[in-house]
């Protein structure tokens, strides 16, 4: 690992290599260079400087190297060409390989580049110790001299050099033989044995590419993290009567990361087109520290940017809202003082403990090596703990004075191995004391547990999710193995980043290669496996009956962006359609020029007034007058002016139905007041918010989980009542109709509010639905102000309403009194009452 | 960047995502606001400025609650609202202009000067006689109610809870007035109908106990004790000394970390939330201040990138990353630096399940997030959710999914497990697997299995220092935080004290008394038994430095090395014959670097397989 290395790749450029396989889409060449880059590229990502390479041509047109003679016995050694010495793996030498390497015309003998090889790496390695490695690509198709094979050989295993061979035509293993002249036959069983006997290995190039296709991990050193001792009482105190084991512990998970990535200077690049001489690219941060402007000094005659030097800095915390400076040596001073130590401060069994309090990675801890004592009282402590089925409770600080952690020590006994694990724990700080609903255990008001309930499993459904549980199996789903066992899946993003990395470098302006697809099978279920269990999550889908909950569009960044791109794309009819007529288009003209200047973010009231279905718009129950709209932000109505965020609304949503409900009335009041028709899509009535807003109400009661609506619920109610209350009258005062049509609307609508009410009453206090819900009349009762029969005092003169006594009553009324009463008009008010109760 | 080490920040190594912790705001828990208000109402008549029985005068009883509540609060939730009400005072302030109500503090965030001024009071520093006076038992409680209703409505921030604690020992306040009786009462009903609950904190008379029933019953919404004339389970001297405890612990709004979608299988899809039940509590970021101007100026720090190449100011837009790759720089734009980390959109989606046996403690690098059914994304998500639950518990499975947390967030494995159970929510905890990436082999190895005499020998240590009710992370706090919380409230408010009890040190006397008995045993054991062939060093480790590490202090060994005295003509003999023997990976980095400088070669690199290269070249040469 920590070794050097040095490895000389030889590559076969003669001329037969531009032959295709067959079956294959590109040259022989062209696949052995795919597997030489790859080999290279694992040497660059390595990043080290003791890791060497060097790539030998043969059959190349050059020659060039140390052992290349021409003399009268003729030439040896030619068409060898050495295209970097032993050296860095770099970019450039990959490169070299990818553009650069051109097929001879000449078949080079593969021997010949091994025995300079050879040579090369005795005089680079000498007597220094090095991992040694030859790899031969070729298709063997030229004829090889065997002569001194023997000294070869015996050099080959004197100097520990392993070599191995990829032919391209080599056959793989367990697959069958491939077509192949003799000489090719003869070569490949000529390094077979020439492999063998230097501890290395022949490959076919489909196996070459499999191989260093493969997931590659860096591989780090062991390091301590802590050398110092185990402690189990007090050893400075009570020598005697305590242990102190010296141990190391070492890191047993660590989250590999992506390397950390530079920033870049765009401007320097368009800098070096314009010749700069010097191009780096790089970035550099300046940090600068200027007084902070509070608005206690604002009217002093502060200058706006105070620069401060950094070495007059000091550190503060908040208090509350106060800060609280502490100088430097204070907060040294302050430290909390610990000495470097790792300590048991008792055992418990393990069956106590959480697996969620565990905070962070895992360490190993082993007795020091050597020490043979230290090695048998911590055996003598982990086959304790292991047997008597505890864990160990410690604390641990590093070195002196950095903050103590709480951390879990329990055994791991295998055969090989025998160690402590730690985990650090959370402290009572780190636990967040939030509170969730139970998921099975659903009561009424009155405390009675609800058997069924649409939040409940059903034993069907249970029963159910059980085969498809048991289907699913992992365990033997990789070809008779388990399946994404942790030592067997890799981190795609590393994997991926060094793809991109290596594709980059060599090819700057190309589009990315696609995700390789043995990345994203480690991310999702075997398909196998799903189509075999289709048949009980289709029966899942039925009995389970999830509904994806549409959610009101209101993100005006992120997702909702792109949605309202989509919108745009389709091209929506813009607002003209709603057949608006003239006196209104001021509004619409400006509202879309608004979106056309603003650019997206919008398109989307323009989109929503496109698509808006005119089949919603409802029959407008109470005539003309509930279209007058409300009172609701009177002024932005006067105003004219549909704020943006609200001209999308056109239902009242569940996650803010009161928000949703305020926004439509006042669009309908605007609509209503510029004569809108409500032919146009989008087009929102009064009688729309108000249907919605009853509908919304009923559904937030009879689907709440438990009481967990209901609070929304009342707050709707109590919306929905002060709007039909006409509490707020200044939208009356824009419009020019006469004062008995005005009280006609304001009538209607506190007979709306009374005969709804009515019908929450009837539906909380209906018996035969499960569940009940008579907690929410509860609810609403204790809310009878807010909440009632509208009363004559309440709503404005002539405008209708019950007297207070027929208010009372009705809500202190058991469900079988009041089912008469439900289906009774409202009476008229009496003066009396009135006055009696005025006080 | 900010100190919050979120579960994200431990992953993610883009440091220029956005700071923003990236918490989804859940709809409905802002909605109720959690943030609490406490309003103190402060009986003053002359009977609570007596010492009581305990000799402690209720006054100022009422006065450290209310000092300690801030304390905590400024900890804990510096937003929560607290204010203070004396009644029966000679002097009033008041918005009303009422008589005798003086607010002392209004409903606002506590700070250090409210702090100070009740410490004074406590100190009897401000004179309660010239400050505030008692109007000898004169005061109208309807138009204090009127005034504590008036301060929770001006209070401009949306509260959750609002709660009044009455501190009073008259138990029959306006007694013969039936007026103003029914008008406190009526007062109180308004109290209530803004759903602001009073909790009365009764103090007893000398020879009088409090009766809750002359009057308070009517005021009080659970009507202060039951009709049958039981007294209410808590009561006052125990809330008393509940509201004095000092617990500083920083608490968190509970925020959904994502809401997600957990995909089943083609077509079936579920809601999902996520949250950080457990996560590591830090002191919170600091920030700089100048202190060498007339006041302390906070700082506002400025960062801005610079090209190197032409000094212009860069702006987001103009900046893109590289890594070196072989010697040369390969830059990558934003989006495609993003891309490459994220493996599909946010979600959870399930690859198949596993026995609970075969999951493993030691596979773990981070804390577990918990997982609970969101019935608003999709309906019917709670009873798939529970279906599951209660089939992965009897079946004693795990799911494997995949998760994304966010857009553009890495995609990594993850453990579904059921640990729901007592006094634990009901739901999953989602724990993040490792890659093979982040797996370190164990080191060392070895055969050695102790003699069982010495196993037992170990079990009763065990036996004797067993923690009967398991480890609970409650009893134990975290001894930095509470020293930094210590130090801030004593600088903040000029105190000396800054002493913590540090609840995570061994108590090393009672081990002994306990167990030292069969600690001795065991050592003595361990003399008597054949020692083992010693263990192999892992990889380089050095076992000459480890044997030394009994000693408490590592700087002796440090120390013990340099003073030796190495001239440099053994040095090099000592070099020779490990390069002769292949053995130079057993020298220490520092006396490599000692041979190489004195042979005069620079030094090429601080890695030890650098410096070995450089003294095998030295001698090969």
């Amino acid at each position: 690992m920590a070794s050097k290395e040095a490895t000389i790749y030889i590559l076969d450029v003669g001329p037969t290599m531009k032959t295709k396989r067959e079956g294959s889409q590109v040259s022989r060449h062209e696949e052995t260079k795919k597997v030489l880059l790859k080999l290279l590229a694992n040497k660059v990502h390595m990043n080290r400087k003791t890791v060497y390479v060097s790539v030998v041509l043969v059959g190349s047109d050059i020659t060039n190297n140390d052992l290349a003679s021409v003399d009268e016995n003729g030439a040896d050694y030619q068409f060898v060409d050495v295209l970097q010495p032993l050296g860095v793996a770099s970019l450039d030498l990959m490169k070299g390989v990818q553009n650069d390497v051109k097929l001879g015309e000449t078949m080079g003998d593969c021997m010949d580049g091994l025995i300079v090889a050879l040579d090369m790496m005795s005089k680079f390695c000498k007597k220094l110790k090095y991992e040694k490695r030859i790899y031969i690509l070729t298709d063997a198709c030229a004829e090889i001299n065997s002569e001194g094979i023997e000294q070869v050989t015996s050099t080959l295993s004197d100097d520990g050099v392993q070599l191995n061979v990829i032919g391209t035509d080599f056959d793989s293993e367990g697959e069958e033989p491939k077509p192949k002249t003799p000489m090719q036959a003869q070569n490949e069983q000529f390094f077979k044995d020439l492999c063998e006997a230097s501890t290395g290995d022949i490959f076919s190039i489909d196996e070459a590419l499999d191989i260093t296709s493969q997931f590659y991990s860096k591989k780090v050193k062991p390091t301590a993290v802590y050398r110092g001792t185990l402690d189990l009482g007090d050893p400075e105190g009570h020598p005697d009567t305590s242990l102190s084991i010296p141990v190391q512990m070492f890191a047993s998970t660590m989250v590999a990361k992506l390397p950390l990535s530079k920033k870049y200077s765009i401007l320097s690049e368009a800098a070096a087109a314009d010749n700069l001489p010097e191009h780096t690219g790089l970035v550099n941060l300046s940090r600068t520290y200027k007084l902070k402007v509070t608005s206690d000094m604002a009217d002093g005659n502060m200058e706006e940017d105070t620069e401060v030097p950094a070495d007059a800095l000091e550190k503060a915390y908040m208090y509350g809202k106060t800060i609280v400076p502490i100088r430097a040596v204070d907060l040294e001073a302050y430290k909390l003082r610990t000495a470097k130590s790792l300590t048991i401060l008792g055992f418990f069994a393990s069956s106590t403990f959480r697996r969620e309090w565990l905070m962070a990675n895992i360490y190993s801890i082993f007795p020091t090596p050597g020490d043979a004592k230290a090695e048998v009282e911590m055996a003598g402590l982990l086959f304790a703990l292991f047997e008597k089925n505890s864990y160990a409770l410690c604390r641990y600080v590093r070195i002196d004075d950095a903050e103590p952690k709480l951390g879990v020590l329990w055994p791991e006994i295998t055969t090989e191995h025998k160690c402590f694990y730690f985990g650090q724990v959370a402290f009572s700080e780190d636990i967040r004391r939030y509170l969730f609903a139970s998921l099975d255990d659903i009561h009424t008001a009155s405390g009675k547990k609800l058997e069924k309930h649409r939040l409940l499993a059903t034993p069907e459904s249970i029963e159910a999710c059980r085969e498809f549980v048991n289907a699913m199996d992992l365990m033997t789903a990789d070809d008779g193995e388990e399946f994404l066992k942790p030592e067997n899946t890799f981190n795609p993003a590393i994997q991926r980043h060094m793809q991109l990395v290596e594709f980059r470098a060599l090819n700057p302006t190309e589009e990315f290669p696609p995700v390789p697809s043995s990345l994203i099978t480690q991310l999702l279920p075997k398909p196998e496996m799903l189509a075999a269990a289709q048949p009980l999550s289709d029966n899942l889908i039925r009995l389970w009956d999830i509904k994806k909950v549409e959610q009101p569009l209101k993100n005006k960044r992120g997702y909702g962006a792109s949605l309202e791109d989509e919108n745009d794309k389709e091209g929506i009819m813009p607002v003209s359609g709603t057949g608006i007529d003239g006196s209104s288009g001021s509004l619409f003209d400006g509202l879309t020029g608004n979106q056309r200047n603003a650019g997206n973010k919008r398109h989307k009231s323009e989109s929503v007034f496109g698509t808006a279905t005119t089949g919603s718009i409802a029959g407008t129950a109470h005539g003309g007058a509930t279209e007058n709209g409300s009172g609701f932000g009177g002024d932005m109505a006067a105003s004219g002016i549909i704020p943006f965020e609200m001209s999308a609304i056109r239902e009242v949503g569940t996650s803010d139905p009161v928000k949703d409900f305020q926004a439509m009335v006042k669009i309908a009041t605007i609509h209503s007041q510029q004569g809108v028709r409500p032919a146009g899509a989008g087009f929102v009535t009064v009688t729309m918010a108000v249907d919605q807003m009853k509908a919304m109400i009923l559904k937030l009661i009879t689907t709440s989980f438990g009481d967990q609506l209901y609070e929304k619920a009342i707050d709707c109610l109590k919306s929905l009542r002060r709007f039909l209350s006409s509490a707020d009258q200044s939208e009356f005062a824009m419009t020019e109709e006469p004062q008995a049509e005005k009280q006609e609307t304001m009538k209607s609508r506190a007979e709306t509010w009374n005969t709804f009410i009515k019908e929450v009453k009837q539906t909380s206090l209906n018996t035969s639905i499960s569940p009940l819900r008579t907690d929410f009349w509860d609810l609403v009762v204790k809310h009878k102000f807010e909440l009632g029969l509208l009363t004559t005092k309440e709503v404005p003169a002539g405008a209708g309403g019950v007297s207070d006594e027929d208010a009372e009553q009705f809500l202190l009324e058991t469900p079988e009194d009041s089912t008469s009463a439900a289906v009774e008009e409202p009476e008229a008010p009496e003066e009396d009452d009135l006055l009696a109760l005025m006080d | 960047m900010s100190s919050s080490s979120s579960w994200r920040s431990r992953y993610e190594d883009n440091e220029d995502e956005d700071d923003d912790e990236n918490i989804l705001t859940d709809a409905q828990e802002t909605e109720w606001s959690n943030r609490d208000s406490i309003l103190f109402v402060i009986d003053c008549s002359p009977s609570m400025l007596q010492p009581s029985e305990d000799g402690e005068i209720p006054f100022y009883t009422a006065i450290k609650c209310a000092m300690t509540v801030q304390l905590n609060k400024i900890i804990s939730s510096e937003s929560d609202l607290v204010g203070i009400v004396l009644y029966g005072t000679e002097k009033s302030k008041n918005a009303n202009n009422f008589e005798n109500i003086y607010v002392l503090q209004d409903l606002e965030a506590p700070d250090v000067s409210k702090i100070q001024q009740l410490e004074s009071i406590d100190e009897k520093k401000i004179s309660f006689d010239e400050e505030f006076g008692s109007s000898n038992g004169k005061y109208t409680l309807g138009e204090i109610f009127w005034t504590a209703t008036n301060l929770f409505g001006s209070s401009a921030q949306r509260v959750g809870s609002k709660r009044l604690f009455l501190f009073t020992n008259e138990d029959d306040p306006h007694s013969g007035d039936i007026s103003l009786r029914s008008a406190s009462k009526v007062r109180a009903k308004d109290l209530q109908d803004f759903g602001i609950k009073i909790e009365l904190f009764d103090i007893d008379k000398k020879d009088e106990p409090f009766n809750r029933r002359t009057f308070y019953k009517d005021i009080l919404i659970d009507g202060g004790g039951d009709d049958d004339g039981e007294e209410p389970e808590e009561n006052s001297s125990s809330k008393l000394s509940e509201l004095l405890q000092r617990v500083q612990r920083k608490e968190v709004k509970k925020r959904a970390l994502f809401n997600i979608p957990f995909k089943l299988a083609p077509g079936l899809e579920i809601g999902v939330k996520g949250f950080n039940l457990v996560m590591s509590q830090k002191k919170g970021a600091h920030r700089n201040v100048y202190t060498l101007g007339e006041s302390v100026r906070e700082v506002q720090t400025v960062s801005t990138w610079i090209c190197a190449d032409t000094t212009q100011y860069l702006m987001p837009a103009d900046l893109k990353y590289f890594w070196e790759f072989g010697g040369a720089k390969v830059v990558f734009t934003k989006e495609e630096y993003a891309a490459m980390k994220t493996f599909g959109p946010p979600g959870l989606a399930l690859i198949g399940f596993k026995p609970k046996s075969v999951i493993q403690m030691n596979h773990n690098v981070i804390h577990a997030i918990f997982l609970y059914p969101d019935e608003k994304s999709y309906e019917g998500s709670t009873r798939a959710f529970s279906s599951l639950l209660k089939v992965m518990d009897e079946e004693e499975k795990v799911a494997i999914c995949s998760f994304t947390q966010r857009k553009n967030y890495s995609t990594r494995l993850m453990e579904v497990v059921n640990t729901s159970g007592q006094e634990q929510p009901p739901g999953f905890q989602l724990i993040p697997l490792p890659w093979a990436d982040d797996l370190r082999p164990l080191p060392i190895q070895t055969e050695y299995n102790p003699p069982s005499e010495l196993i037992d020998a170990a079990k009763a240590i065990i036996t004797k220092l067993n923690m009967k009710k398991g480890f609970r992370p409650e009893n134990y706090e975290n001894p930095s935080l509470q020293k930094h919380y210590k130090v801030l409230q004593a600088t903040a408010l000029n105190q000396q004290d800054i002493e913590i009890d540090d609840k995570t040190l061994p108590k090393t006397e009672q081990m002994h008394t306990r167990a030292g008995a069969y600690i001795q045993k065991f050592k003595e054991i361990v003399e008597t038994i054949e020692l083992p062939e010693p263990t192999p060093t892992p990889s380089m480790a050095s076992s000459k430095r480890s044997t030394q590490s009994q000693s408490q202090d590592s700087s002796s060994s440090k120390r013990a090395k340099s003073s030796q005295p190495t001239d440099s003509a053994s040095l090099m003999t000592d070099m020779r014959s490990m390069y002769d023997n292949n053995q130079l990976n057993k020298a220490t980095v520092a006396t490599l670097k000692e041979f190489l400088t004195s042979v005069k070669v620079n030094l090429n690199g601080t890695k030890k397989a650098d410096l070995i290269s450089q003294v095998e070249d030295y001698f090969a040469n």
